[in-house]
């Protein structure tokens, strides 16, 4: 469904320049949790599904930079009626915005490690400068195919009201806590055209 | 408002559950929510990698006798409704390696150890029966907090409760450690309606 719209927004010519470690988010293993009051009783969690992206990191120049759409239609709480509130005219309204997308403007290092990322997310067609803290970074090799990849988890805090999202406003909060799980499979050769 | 027509069946039938009790004075019941009360679990797999996933048919209760500081908690989730990010793994998950939801249609969680830190709900002491195999597991609760429902008028309550468990404790030893981990992190928001039938 939004595939085609994703095979246009990423297509990227490789970066000439040094040779950061290039990653492909790797769909289907990545989620990003949201959490939001209800009633001010409980804050009710649930996910999107359904991911792509890719990561350029190069620790020893502290520089990278991070692309990463989600499809809106994903959404994934538990329950079938309030996911399709969620995509419905009230909420995401899927339909006229399949996507959301956050591209890095900013990579904050530690010892050349990646903690901190600002960027712009572009949801229900409005783009907010957002920032996120890296909790933790973890790579590895998947054994069974001897891909290098990385997990990841980076939090960060918005308000819906911000990106034209306010039905129901303040008896479903306002303040909507994300938490993106992301795993990112190395591109196989460095220079090599990667498409996804 | 989304209103939920299994919510309703569900109070329909709970209450009719809980008139027949014999319930203490003081004592206040509250019918968990099952379309807000979604258990979610978290694994590593590969050892980098967090996975999550969640469970959508859940029922309980949960008394709270507030003079004495003290409480139940009663859980059942079907484990036929786990729900993964990713469908692919669906049928793994609900097979013989992992929770075999056809010889084990649901877990359980009991509890009759509620912990107060003056209003607040702070510490469930109870027992997980997962895979026929009965373990006890402390869920922290934060966040707990109790009022009127904006429409119904009536109380209710929710928090969040978490937990870490190892799988391997009740059987499920499939796949540990690459796969998917033996620690499964699981946060559970919840809440909870109270029954009219009991005056507290």
């Amino acid at each position: 469904m939004a595939m085609a719209v994703l095979a246009a927004v990423l297509a990227y010519a490789p970066l000439a320049q040094s040779a950061p470690d290039v990653f492909r988010v790797e769909p289907g293993m990545t989620s990003v949790e949201f959490g939001v009051s209800h009633l001010g009783i409980s804050r009710q969690r649930g996910t999107f599904d359904q991911t792509w992206g890719r990561i350029e990191l190069d620790g020893s120049r502290s520089t990278g930079r991070i692309d990463f759409v989600v499809d809106a239609a994903s959404v994934n709480t538990g329950w079938s009626v309030r996911d399709a509130f969620i995509r419905g005219e009230d909420m995401f309204d899927v339909e006229q915005h399949p996507v959301m997308r956050f591209r890095s403007t900013r990579l904050d290092f530690d010892a050349g490690v990646l903690r901190r990322i600002d960027g712009d997310l572009t949801l229900h067609g409005i783009t907010r400068e957002v920032t996120s803290a890296v909790m933790r970074l973890d790579c590895g090799v998947d054994p069974a195919t001897g891909r290098a990849g990385c997990g990841a988890e980076a939090t960060g805090t918005i308000r819906r009201s911000d990106y034209g999202m306010s039905y129901a406003l303040p008896l479903i909060g306002d303040e909507i806590d994300l938490r993106f799980l992301v795993t990112a499979f190395a591109v196989p050769l460095r220079g090599e055209t990667d498409t996804y | 408002m989304i209103l939920s027509s299994r919510r309703v069946v569900a109070m329909a039938a709970l209450a009719c559950a809980v008139v027949a009790t014999n319930a203490v004075a003081a004592q206040e019941v509250y019918v968990l929510d099952p379309s807000h009360t979604i258990p979610m679990f978290e694994v590593t797999h590969l050892g980098f990698s967090q996975q999550r996933g969640s469970f959508s048919n859940v029922s309980g209760r949960i008394t709270i006798d507030r003079a004495a500081r003290k409480g139940t908690m009663d859980v059942v989730v079907a484990t036929a409704s786990i729900n993964p990010g990713t469908p692919r793994l669906l049928a793994t998950l609900k097979g013989e390696d992992f929770f075999n939801v056809e010889k084990f249609p649901t877990m359980t969680y009991k509890s009759a150890d509620l912990e107060f830190d003056g209003e607040q709900l702070v510490t469930v002491k109870g027992e997980l029966t997962l895979l026929g195999v009965t373990h006890p597991v402390a869920l922290k609760v934060t966040a707990f907090k109790c009022g009127a429902h904006p429409f119904n008028k009536r109380m209710m309550c929710g928090g969040e409760a978490s937990t870490t468990i190892k799988r391997s404790e009740f059987g499920m030893k499939y796949g540990i450690p690459a796969a998917a981990s033996d620690e499964i992190r699981i946060v559970i928001p919840f809440e909870g309606m109270r029954e009219p039938g009991n005056a507290g």
